[in-house]
């Protein structure tokens, strides 16, 4: 009897193809195949184990942001180098004042581009969460949320103490940087905010520090993007972005409702 | 530029995780792993107008991250600095390692930790590593695998046997200095 091939165990378990008679008939082929795919699905089950941490991401992403603020500043630069340059010498001084306006511009907008995605990607996140249309879990009991974010993210983002008109509306796990995050809805007494629990510090997303609203404990930093105003915190080692068409002060207090919470727990 | 940025945002960045697998697969420290993965990244982001839409990015990212890695042996070499790596990657005189059978292998398997399994495969040779690595944890074809490694499909299945018995052998001797596995069966 010709036992299988080194190449053909692996097509067979590369393809899960059906399985040959001879493995029916033959011990030896059948337990080098179990012993294999053990072995694969062993390493597979380590290595996906691994992922990177907010430290690592933070820094991938402030270098692709300085590298595309580089770019910018580079392609700004492009039409005043080479030798028809100096055929432009009439026109260099008003260039040059071009320029002035230019660099900086391009600097900024370089800058700015990888956080301006990712927050036009928040926007996206809190519109589809106040769209009619919007799949949200409503069963808002605490241990049904946990539950639910429990089974679809490795994680139960904090939630908002409720009342003193704040109220839970429903969450809902969507997609950030191709990433699954969790995200809920509070209604306030003015608007409805859309919290976010991701990685990313806030720097990374474009926010500056609000030196007016942070405090020792609990750092804010805001930005605003198209209609919506955005405040992030730390949490738990957990940036909560909350954003909505609500002043910086409202999203602020939201904030400071979670943070109140994750330190009651 | 902001298309630019857009598109690899949507398109590259997700692939963050897998490319930290990849480079703690065949990097020697997590530090390093860190700076291959960064260094990737930021070459994708150069280069991204290289990238052919609807081509598979996640095996263009691997090419990247391989191509960096070689450079970056070749530059140690030159410069004669050692690679920093957990332990001493093994030396067999057989090229052809004799594959271990456990009939027991998925109970067996069980016994080791995470760390074990990853400590164990940088013990492998770091050609045949990386083509195991792709194979059964990014479940990449052959074909695939040699179009990233750079190497005939031959080539890439001899590395992947070679790696599976160093592999087993390795995870035997953790076996046997726990004391689970007595004898070789």
């Amino acid at each position: 009897m010709s036992h299988l091939t080194n190449e053909q165990i692996d097509d067979l378990l590369i393809s899960d193809a059906r399985e040959p008679d001879h493995l029916k008939d033959c011990e030896s082929c059948r337990t080098k195949v179990t012993h294999r795919r053990a072995l694969g699905k062993r390493v597979r089950k380590a290595f996906k184990s691994i992922r990177a941490d907010d430290d690592l991401r933070n820094r991938i992403h402030t270098a692709v942001a300085k590298n595309l603020q580089d770019a910018s500043h580079e392609t700004a630069a492009a039409p005043f180098r080479g030798r028809t340059a100096r055929r432009l010498y009439p026109f260099l001084g008003a260039a040059a004042a071009v320029i002035l306006v230019a660099v900086p511009l391009a600097h900024f907008l370089g800058r700015t581009t990888v956080a301006n995605a990712s927050q036009l990607e928040l926007l996206e996140i809190h519109h589809h969460n106040l769209s009619e249309h919007s799949d949200m879990m409503t069963d808002l009991d605490p241990e049904s949320v946990e539950a639910y974010f429990e089974e679809h993210l490795d994680h139960a983002p904090d939630l908002i103490v409720t009342g003193a008109g704040l109220t839970l509306c429903g969450c809902r796990v969507q997609t950030f940087r191709g990433q699954p995050v969790g995200s809920y809805l509070v209604e306030t007494s003015r608007a409805k905010v859309t919290v976010i629990a991701l990685r990313e510090m806030p720097e990374a997303l474009g926010m500056k520090e609000l030196v007016d609203l942070s405090t020792p404990d609990v750092p804010i930093w805001g930005a605003t993007c198209e209609c919506c105003n955005m405040a992030a915190a730390r949490v738990n080692g957990r940036t909560y972005y909350a954003l909505g068409e609500a002043s910086h002060e409202e999203l602020n207090l939201v904030l400071r409702k979670l943070a109140q919470a994750a330190s009651s727990n | 530029m902001s298309q630019d940025g857009h598109s690899y945002d949507h398109l590259v960045l997700p692939h963050l995780d897998a490319l930290f697998r990849a480079a703690m697969a065949i990097c020697g420290s997590r530090q390093e792993a860190e700076d291959l993965t960064q260094t990737t990244l930021v070459r994708a982001l150069e280069r991204f107008e290289t990238f052919t839409p609807g081509t598979n990015c996640r095996a263009w990212l691997y090419r990247i991250l391989r191509n960096l890695w070689t450079d970056q042996l070749r530059h140690m070499k030159v410069v004669g600095t050692s690679r920093p790596i957990d332990d001493e990657v093994m030396e067999l005189e057989d090229e052809h390692p004799e594959e271990l059978i456990w009939s027991n292998a998925e109970d067996l398997l069980e016994n080791f930790s995470d760390e074990q399994v990853i400590k164990a495969m940088r013990q492998v040779p770091e050609d045949q590593r990386l083509s195991l690595f792709l194979t059964e944890v990014e479940r990449f074809s052959y074909q695939e695998v040699a179009e990233i490694t750079g190497v005939a499909m031959g080539t890439v299945k001899s590395r992947i046997n070679r790696a599976r018995a160093l592999l087993t052998q390795k995870l035997q001797d953790y076996a046997k200095e726990m004391g689970f596995l007595e004898t070789r069966t």
